[in-house]
């Protein structure tokens, strides 16, 4: 009997990205290619300018790109019209904030549904994520009412309740304090490792990127290298074995 | 369509008072509509009402086809009259199924209240018109209330039957009397008996059955042989009251007849009940009224689109960002943007329900309390309904269309970044051209194209104003970064604010600005423009500096030429002509009036013979004119040695003569020797027609086409004058005064026939005389304009007021906006009072800027309105000049900023009452 593998709920292929400004061409994404395999948690991880929010913007189809393709469980996002692939977007990818970008007139309960309103069973999904995410009790206050790891919270229940194939998450930490984006990693840690959720996480926070399962160290449009920071989910680690591969990228280059 | 409807619902819960301003805005524009188009679904009501009563006891009329003239828009057409032929009679009598035939005649016969000699005169009042029906009848049309029928045959019986209604009006009674026709021919007429004649309610109406050739047109049934008498006329047959035997059968006479009729040599048709309704629903009192609810409609239509769109707009452009995670994570294009149309549709529906209620509820209130403020009557129908729905929902439809289009512009992308901003707002070169041309446009078409009558001047105004109001549209943002530039640091060093600060307030949020400001413009632009359009109108009605200062009749037989002129030595008088007037007939009709009649197409004129020397002399005339064509002196000559004449201008445009043609006259009292005068000189003559017409210059009929002068001697050749009808003089105001020249007058009189002569209106028989002052003549016109353009200002004033809503809508989003920015002005030391005065000069910028596009509009619209009017108003025709009423204006300007000003106060206070902290909390918070 022959059993098709299912697709992967990610796969990039050669990506390039140029954003022109004048008659200067910045290739802010050069020929990156990903896979993310089921349930896998990924952590992009780079400084400021390096091309990694834009990859995250290529990835949820919010930006088009110059060459190269972006598969969503095996669907080629290219070929979508838009309508088609706002709807998509909606059904398959979950997206996070760093700004939570909850919307200010509706309850947290009203964000977490925004997605889901046209479906029959929107109350249970909705019950489930608040129970989930711990915040059932928040459910009938607006955004200005929460704390930022609460908002980041019904943030990520918005991007849940439609179970998509792919969760992703840009800096989600940065505008919350250290303890509280602590608890949103292990928050997303248990998501990927207790539900087989797939996420790709934007960050340049070396104690954010340890609840990975693979970290990708991303530099000037390319993927430099990957490791996984599997018991060794420490920062100080994390952010040696960062360095370690961007001097060796640095080396390559002066050989 | 859930996510959108919750998304919209909370969107207009979060912004209460926005919801409330802009649907309190929509409302009292629907309210506005409710208002005016309520009179014109009362006018449909009266006349459903009176077709069914119009017959009296004939079931059917007959009248000529199309009896009224050229309808011009917007004016009443005077009728080109036409008459069934008498053999029309005689065929219906023939036929077995006609009961009765009674043909009536409709001439234009004045109507006066007697006044008993001895009898005090009854205090001056408005009376109806009352029209006069020739009839030989042998039964009243309506149903007698009291007294007997007229007998018709008797010429010697100078009686009447009148309608009961208005002869309570004129306070007569069976037994009273009435006098007809014009001093000095007036006939008494004994009041014998009063009918139930079906009334109407309101002007409009009154006006349209007075043209609506049917029994129920008759305030007063006389015989047929008396009136020829009284109005030196041969009788006509204006329509035939047709009643049929029992047995006949309506449909088929008809059927049978229709053919018949409409090959008459005047061809006719019938009328039944549901006929007048349909002609009467069509009369240009009903058209009038319908064209008023429109443009009621449009200009409300209006308001609500822009104060909606203002309203949107900002929606639009402070929830960029949540329009971007809401395309990020949930909702396509078109969800977006149907997003924006529900909101519209939210707030057009509360607009309209509310409107209409308060529409109702103040009419009711008016129809209690001040009844005059509803001269067409009022009822909330269909049409009124229908017209507030247009207003609320189509204004906000339109309004959501741009709006809608920001929306779906927003890019998910936009999710990620910073709050954007609008761009810095630029003069663009391209704007300024393209408004340009189609500023241009308007003045073309009025002012440059020669037209003829079937030109479609309605689409040239609609296209006029379209291209005028999109040129400003296209200019305003133009506009306003003008005035930011030039007039904030103005404004800031006056209102000692530091000039940086207001720098660019308006112009940072340009589409806001925009549309705030070109909501106001509807109002004012639109008050300006009738108050240009009116007295430019007005300039070829108001007497000119031509006219000398006093004209005084003589009545009724005018007075000897010689002991006329002795008014000349009177105290204080500087000159004085004895003139004679007569309106006689033109043999051909040179103006076409048959075609269209106006102010100046008419079928006659008036002419003034005086002594042309003295008259025109260069050296002191009487007359100071400005010759257009020809010399005074070689018109002196002319009129000296024949039958030569001096005309208006206007005359020779209308009649495609010119100086040196010949046109023929008809005297009134020998039609059969006609007389030909040749054009001497043309001359301006502004306000001639209102010269002539408290004079009493105007003899024979109430409406002429223009006033000629001709020499004293020649005039009353040809038309068997014996005595001046007037003197006609200039006089010194310090030296003697109307009173005094009446005084001298009545003595002169006196002095000639030997008998007592009255001052002002007199009882019948004794001899009078009237003073009439050119000053008073020109407040007679400046009083009816004023009276007139305070009702058609009446619309624009109120829109003004509703649009100012907008003003405060956007004030309170611009502070809104701006709160962490105030914040961080009161937390470096910034004073409660310069934030409110920074919040004020915005209001007053936003008003300045609507009132530069408003006086730009409103002066080119009504200049291009009054030349389109010379074509297709009735009062077109005369000569026209620019005349800005810069009191008007201006104070229209000053309202505007001043409203602005107050708009801003609310905002501005509760701005000031905030805590510094407060203010930087919530703006940070703002997403």
């Amino acid at each position: 009997m022959i059993t098709s593998t299912p697709p992967p709920p990610l796969a990039l292929h050669h990506l390039v990205k140029i954003f022109t400004q004048g008659s200067k061409s910045i290739r802010a994404l050069n020929g990156v290619s990903l896979t993310v395999e089921p349930g896998e948690f990924v952590a992009i991880m780079g400084a400021s300018g390096s091309g990694k929010s834009t990859l995250l913007h290529a990835m949820a189809g919010l930006t088009d790109i110059n060459q190269g393709s972006v598969y969503v469980e095996g669907q080629d996002l290219a070929k979508f019209s838009d309508a088609e692939l706002t709807r998509f977007r909606r059904r398959k990818i979950g997206m996070v904030f760093q700004a939570f970008n909850l919307i200010p007139s509706l309850t947290a309960e009203d964000n977490i549904q925004l997605p889901a309103l046209e479906l029959k069973d929107v109350n249970e999904r909705t019950e489930r994520v608040l129970q989930r995410l711990g915040i059932h009790e928040r459910r009938r206050h607006k955004p200005d009412a929460l704390s930022g790891g609460e908002q980041q919270r019904v943030a990520i229940g918005r991007a849940l309740i439609m179970e998509p194939a792919i969760l992703l998450a840009d800096e989600p930490t940065g505008s919350l304090d250290s303890q509280t984006g602590q608890d949103i990693c292990r928050l997303l840690r248990e998501l990927s490792a207790n539900e087989g959720r797939s996420i790709v996480m934007v960050t340049h926070e070396p104690r954010v990127a340890m609840w990975a399962d693979r970290v990708i160290v991303f530099k000037d449009g390319i993927c430099l290298s990957e490791f996984k920071p599997e018991g060794n989910r420490n920062a100080e680690t994390i952010a040696l074995q960062y360095q370690h591969a961007l001097q060796a990228n640095a080396s390559d280059i002066t050989a | 369509m859930k996510t959108v409807l919750r998304l919209a619902w909370a969107h207009v819960q979060d912004h209460p008072l926005r919801l409330i301003l802009t649907s309190l805005a929509t409302a009292a524009a629907a309210a506005m509509v409710i208002w005016v188009v309520s009179g014109y679904d009362a006018l449909l009501t009266t006349f459903d009402e009176y077709s069914n009563l119009a017959l009296g006891r004939y079931e059917l009329s007959i009248a000529p086809i199309n009896h009224f003239s050229q309808v011009a828009p917007g004016a009443i057409p005077s009728p080109a009259e036409k008459f069934v032929p008498e053999y029309a009679l005689d065929y219906l009598n023939a036929d077995p199924a006609v009961r009765v035939a009674d043909p009536m005649w409709v001439p234009r016969v004045s109507v006066s209240p007697y006044v008993a000699p001895g009898a005090a005169a009854p205090p001056s009042r408005r009376l109806p018109d009352v029209r006069v029906v020739g009839t030989l009848a042998e039964a009243a049309p309506f149903d007698l209330v009291r007294g007997r029928w007229i007998n018709t045959h008797d010429t010697n019986k100078h009686e009447a039957v009148m309608s009961a209604s208005a002869a309570a009006a004129y306070g007569t009674d069976i037994g009273g009397h009435i006098l007809l026709g014009d001093a000095p021919h007036q006939t008494k007429i004994e009041i014998v008996g009063l009918v139930n004649t079906p009334d109407v309610e309101g002007w409009s109406a009154s006006v349209a059955r007075s043209q609506m050739m049917t029994p129920g047109i008759g305030g007063l049934f006389i015989s047929m042989p008396l009136l020829e008498q009284i109005s030196a006329q041969t009788r006509r047959i204006s329509f035939i009251g047709v009643g049929l035997k029992p047995e006949a059968d309506l449909t088929s006479f008809r059927f049978q007849w229709s053919p018949r009729l409409s090959q008459l040599s005047t061809p006719s048709q019938f009328q039944e009940a549901h006929d007048i309704e349909e002609a009467l629903d069509e009369s240009a009192s009903a058209e009038n009224l319908k064209m008023q609810a429109q443009t009621a409609t449009v200009v409300s239509m209006l308001a609500a689109l822009f104060i909606i769109l203002s309203t949107l707009n900002m929606g639009v452009s402070e929830r960029v960002r949540q329009l971007a995670i809401l395309r990020a994570v949930a909702l396509t294009r078109f969800q977006i943007a149907s997003l924006i149309l529900v909101e519209a549709l939210l707030l057009a529906t509360i607009g309209f329900v509310v409107g209409c209620v308060s529409g109702w509820v103040i009419m009711w209130s008016a129809l209690k309390s001040a009844p005059e403020l509803l001269y067409d009557g009022a009822v909330v129908g269909t049409f009124s309904i229908l017209l507030a729905a247009v207003c609320a929902y189509g204004g906000a439809l339109l309004a959501s269309l741009w709006p809608a289009i920001r929306a779906m512009r927003v890019r998910p992308l936009e999710a990620m970044g910073s709050f954007s901003q609008e761009k810095e707002a630029k003069l663009s070169r391209l704007q300024f051209i393209s408004g340009s041309a189609l500023i241009m446009i308007y003045p073309i078409i009025a002012h440059v194209w020669v037209h003829h009558d079937q030109a479609p001047f309605a689409l040239y105004m609609f296209t006029g104003v379209l291209t005028t109001a999109a040129g400003f549209i296209l200019w305003s943002p133009g506009m306003v970064v003008l005035v930011d530039r030039f007039c904030s640091p103005m404004l800031a060093r006056l209102l000692r604010i530091p000039p940086k600060l207001l720098l660019s307030q308006i112009s940072a949020s340009l589409a806001r600005t925009v549309s705030t400001a070109i909501a106001l413009t509807i109002g004012l632009g639109l008050l300006i423009a009738i108050h240009v359009w009116g007295h430019s109108m007005l300039s070829g009605f108001l007497p000119g500096a031509w006219a000398p200062d006093a004209l005084i009749a003589f009545r009724p037989d005018g007075i000897d030429p010689q002991t006329a002129k002795k008014s000349a030595s009177w105290d204080g008088v500087r000159k004085a002509l004895p003139i004679i007037v007569e309106q006689p007939r033109l043999k051909q009709d040179l103006t076409n009036s048959a075609k269209r009649a106006t102010v100046v197409r008419q079928d006659n004129i008036v002419l003034v013979g005086v002594n042309a020397q003295s008259a025109f002399d260069s050296s002191n005339p009487l007359f100071q004119f400005e010759w257009v064509d020809g010399h005074a002196q070689k018109a002196i000559e002319l009129l000296q040695s024949g039958r030569a004449c001096i005309v208006p201008d206007h005359f020779l445009r209308e009649a495609k003569l010119k100086v040196g043609d010949s046109f023929e006259l008809v005297p009134p009292e020998k039609p059969e020797q006609v007389v030909s005068y040749t054009i001497a000189a043309a001359v301006k003559m502004p306000g001639w027609h209102w010269q002539t017409k408290p004079t009493g210059m105007r003899t024979r009929t109430h409406r002429s086409a223009a006033l000629v002068f001709a020499n004293y001697h020649q005039v009353e050749a040809d038309f068997q004058f014996k005595n001046a009808s007037h003197i006609w003089c200039n006089y010194d105001p310090a030296l003697t005064s109307p009173t005094k020249l009446a005084g001298y007058a009545q003595q002169l009189l006196s002095g000639a026939i030997g008998k007592p002569v009255a001052i002002g209106d007199s009882p019948v028989d004794q001899p009078y005389i009237q003073v009439t002052t050119i000053e008073e003549i020109r407040d007679i016109v400046r009083s009816h304009s004023r009276q007139w353009l305070w009702v058609l200002s009446r619309l624009p004033i109120v829109i003004l007021i509703i649009t100012t809503v907008g003003v405060l809508n956007a004030l309170l989003a611009s502070v809104q906006a701006r709160r962490w920015d105030m914040g961080i002005l009161r937390s470096l030391g910034f004073t409660r009072s310069m934030l409110v005065r920074l919040v004020v000069a915005e209001g007053v910028l936003i008003g300045l800027v609507a009132s530069i596009l408003s006086l730009g509009f409103g002066i080119l619209a009504g200049w291009c309105g009054a030349g389109i009017s010379r074509y297709i108003s009735f009062f077109g025709g005369m000569n026209l000049e620019l005349i800005i009423p810069w009191p008007e204006v201006l104070s229209g300007m000053l309202a505007v900023i001043l409203l602005s000003s107050l708009a801003a106060a609310w905002p501005a206070f509760s701005l000031g009452r905030t805590k510094p902290l407060e203010l930087l909390q919530q703006g940070r918070s703002t997403f």
